[in-house]
């Protein structure tokens, strides 16, 4: 069956066969009418549909208005359904439909469908309203200074919290639904005369090509659409913060809001702005440029610090002060182990820490902390398993990561350290710089949604001033154009400098 | 989501920058005193005027023949036969390129950092790590080259800056007894080290907006590596006189090992600046390899270079690894490399704008 029929026994059979075993959908059978009597069914989720608000506006308006239950002789069935259509119902949102699947589709939403007696159509009352947390402050991203609300698993109150910051017809929200069996909805976000057309046409061919049974989280949309799925790098970047989303799209990106996930997309993503955070923007430029150099260099340390201490204390000591050699030797001596070992043995210690404190949260994961971090890092360095400088490197390392601001681009850094260690191991410092050639060349190679990973550093938007927003950060007054990198249509942000 | 490489005009001054300084900036102080005694500044900046001109003819020829890259012009110009044969003296020079830039990398490498580690090893992980890139088109080739242009300007600042406090700039006295018999041996040497320019060839017909300027673009970029040539070699007169700077075969390292940085956390900068020296050599090598294969496959017809990158794997490293010492390196690689420098470096788009303008002629 495509789409409903007169008979109303038939539609609600229909129905019934499909939600059979389906314990949670509802059918609610009404009859109005003094002498001639009408029969309607209301089918809805339980749970998913709020319930008071069906019975308050629907059922009850229905029951309790007068003339609606004295139906003259001589009126249709047509004419009766607009009646109820127009007059009884008490709600905001409202629709006839009479495609099967959209009415499905609908009620699986949490919409209320009203069957109505020898009528090929029927009445979708927007009642969604599905179990959900309140705003609360993004877990992942705190700031100090800016706003605290985050995104939530409910995506009309995520879009609301965007909305709210650009009041601008010209910000489009389009629906598209991805996953054949999840039906997930997923928004896409952009402002029309600021974004790239063709960055658009993309994110949305890309989300059409989407075929996948269930979308459970934005995590998993992410790894369909991006480029590049073998890379341990994400090429999409992704936020709790609505204040992140609303930034990326005035800059003319697209952004990506997917029911059921607290975290929105952002596409393209490129190293300059998977070093930015939010907190950047609020704070004074001069104290945000120092934590952008800082954040390189955290970045690069955490891949590479094990690396150059094996690299140095295995093959080229000579290149430290001769009184840190002497500390390093005499710290060295009594550990059995070469360094690649006392390296790899720690590294992997400290994953493990990580992932356990990951794991259970509260005050279970302080104790490991201080039980993994204090205690057996003390009582390797006392039984002479590693050395103490070997337990700064690892500290370093591991604080290292938890400095860039972007997660994903921390765990890739992760992953390759080992290959890094490794590498030290083999080749030393040559050994280093062959990996920081071949990790440099994929940064290269990799684009985000056509656009290069590595811009602007890579030439692509340099001219127009993209690397005051990079490694520095200029103060806001100096920003007057939007970055280049995502070719936006409108280039300015504010009046200012003439070129 | 465009297949068609995209290049920008900033990047072509990268790519020139990064491919030119390579190998070259180490050893040129030393080949340019065994002729030019303590003026070879002198022809270093001749050079660096004289490549201007070849530089534009390059600009030219894609300027009038727009939406055509250099093999499509080539095969118009010269006609099929005449162009292969072109083809080949490239695809010969730039694999030379290739194994000259990889042996000296390997024997430094072996001198200063790795001394117990065989040279197969440095020369071959050298390949494979940076045949990964090279097996991309032009646009991630120049996107790369633009990449390592700041680490390039590092290393150079850093070996600058660092031997300044020892200098002795009265070496450089006195500033006019230039002997001018010597200064074509001069020109030939300092045009070597700027070989790599001809990679423009390759990125130049992709170049999409502010075509006009990307003569500009070049010369900056030329200016540039001048600058920094000149600078390096001063530095080194400075520090060495002409008398050591004759033994010296590679002073900038050796000027970098010499100097101390007492206080600092590294002691001594020569471990920094090889890594750095490295990466510089990375981005010589890769346009060279990448232009090796891209030469290659037009050769033989073939649509894509990139199995041309990997048969060239084993190529590159046995003719690397054929010269057994210095003076075999010199006569084997080096040697050819600079004839066939000059030949497309220089003759050949000067081939190019005479067939051009006969043909103009002719058709007039």
């Amino acid at each position: 069956m495509e789409k409903l029929t007169k008979d109303l026994k038939e539609n609600v059979q229909y129905f019934k066969g499909l939600f059979k075993d389906c314990d949670d959908i509802l059918f609610r059978e009404i009859e109005i009418g003094d002498e001639h009597k009408v029969k309607i069914i209301a089918i809805f989720v339980d749970g998913m549909a709020n319930k008071e608000f069906v019975s308050d506006s629907a059922i009850q308006s229905l029951f309790w208005k007068d003339d609606l239950n004295h139906i003259p002789v001589d009126e249709t069935y047509e004419l009766f359904f607009n009646r109820i259509f127009k007059e009884a119902i008490a709600s905001a949102e409202l629709k006839k439909e009479d495609k099967i699947e959209t009415i499905i589709d609908n009620i699986l939403s949490g919409d209320t469908a009203l069957l109505v007696e020898n009528m090929d159509k029927c009445i979708v009352i927007g009642s969604r309203d599905g179990p959900s947390r309140s705003i609360e402050e993004p877990k992942t991203e705190t700031v100090i200074r800016g706003p605290r609300d985050g995104f939530n698993e409910i995506m009309k109150f995520n879009l609301a919290l965007v909305r709210r910051r650009i009041k601008d017809p010209k910000f489009k929200v389009k629906f598209k639904q991805v996953g054949r069996r999840s039906r997930t909805t997923v928004a896409v976000l952009y402002i029309d005369d600021i974004v790239d057309k063709k960055l658009l046409d993309e994110v949305k061919k890309r989300l059409d090509n989407v075929d996948i049974d269930a979308v459970l989280d934005s995590a998993i949309l992410e790894n369909l659409i991006e480029d590049n799925y073998l890379s341990p790098f994400p090429q999409v970047e992704n936020t709790e913060r609505p204040d992140s989303v609303a930034a990326a799209l005035y800059e003319g990106r697209v952004g990506l809001i997917v029911d059921n996930s607290p975290f929105a997309l952002i596409v393209p993503a490129t190293m300059g702005t998977l070093i930015q955070s939010s907190e950047d923007y609020y704070e004074r430029w001069s104290q945000t440029t120092i934590i952008r150099i800082i954040r390189i260099i955290a970045m690069f340390l955490s891949f590479t610090a094990p690396a150059l201490y094996i690299a140095i204390t295995a093959y080229h000591p000579g290149l430290l002060p001769t009184k840190l050699i002497y500390f390093l030797a005499a710290s060295r001596i009594n550990v059995p182990f070469p360094s690649v070992v006392e390296a790899i043995l720690m590294e992997l210690t400290m994953e493990l820490l990580r992932e356990a404190g990951t794991r259970v949260s509260g005050p279970i994961g302080s104790t490991i902390g201080i039980v993994g971090g204090l205690i057996i890092g003390q009582a390797a360095v006392d039984a002479g398993i590693v050395s103490p400088l070997m337990i700064i490197i690892v500290a370093v390392t591991t604080i290292s990561t938890f400095a860039i601001p972007s997660y994903e681009m921390a765990t890739g850094f992760r992953t390759v350290r080992f290959t890094f260690i490794a590498l030290a191991g083999v080749l030393g410092l040559y050994g280093v710089v062959l990996g920081i050639i071949v990790l440099l060349s994929h940064f290269i190679i990799l684009s985000s949604f056509g656009i290069p990973f590595t811009s602007p550093f890579s030439g692509l938007g340099i001219e127009e001033g993209d690397l005051k927003d990079t490694l520095v950060k200029a103060p806001i007054q100096r920003l007057w154009l939007r970055p280049g990198f995502t070719n936006p249509k409108n280039k300015r942000r504010m009046r200012g400098h003439k070129k | 989501m465009n297949k068609d490489p995209k290049v920008s005009n900033i990047q072509i001054r990268g790519l020139i920058v990064s491919t030119v300084i390579g190998v070259g900036v180490l050893s040129l102080p030393n080949t340019l005193t065994m002729t030019m005694g303590n003026k070879g500044w002198v022809t270093i900046i001749l050079a660096g005027i004289l490549i201007i001109p070849i530089l534009y003819i390059i600009n030219y020829i894609f300027k009038i023949n727009p939406g055509k890259d250099f093999f499509q012009i080539g095969e118009e110009t010269f006609g099929k036969i005449i162009f292969k044969i072109i083809l080949i003296i490239m695809m010969a020079y730039f694999i030379d390129f290739c194994a000259y830039v990889v042996r000296s990398l390997g024997e430094l490498v072996e001198a200063f950092l790795l001394p117990t580690t065989p040279i197969e090893v440095i020369v071959l992980s050298f390949i494979l790590a940076t045949s990964y890139l090279a097996t991309h088109e032009i646009d991630v080739i120049t996107r790369g080259g633009y990449f390592l242009y700041p680490i390039i300007l590092l290393f150079a600042g850093i070996v600058i800056l660092i031997s300044i406090p020892e200098a002795d700039f009265s070496n450089l006295l006195p500033l006019n007894n230039i002997d001018y018999s010597q200064i074509p041996r001069g020109l030939l040497d300092s045009f070597v080290s700027f070989a790599g320019f001809e990679m423009i060839l390759f990125a130049l017909p992709y170049v999409e907006n502010g075509k006009d300027s990307t003569f500009k673009s070049s010369v900056y970029a030329m200016a540039m590596i001048t600058a920094i040539y000149v600078l390096t070699y001063v530095v080194c007169i400075a520090h060495f006189s002409v008398e050591q700077l004759g033994r010296q075969l590679f002073p900038v390292l050796q000027l970098v090992k010499q100097v101390d940085l007492p206080g600092f956390f590294l002691e001594n900068l020569d471990g920094l600046i090889m890594a750095l020296w490295v990466l510089v050599v990375a981005s010589t090598f890769i346009p060279a390899y990448f232009a090796a294969g891209k030469v290659i496959s037009k050769i033989f017809n073939l649509k894509s270079h990139k199995y041309i990158i990997l048969i060239l794997i084993p190529i590159i490293y046995f003719l690397a690894l054929y010269p057994r010492d210095i003076l075999q390196i010199n006569k084997i690689l080096l040697k050819p490399f600079n004839i066939l420098g000059l030949m497309t470096g220089v003759i050949l788009p000067l081939l190019f704008l005479i067939v051009i303008l006969i043909k103009k002629k002719v058709k007039k």
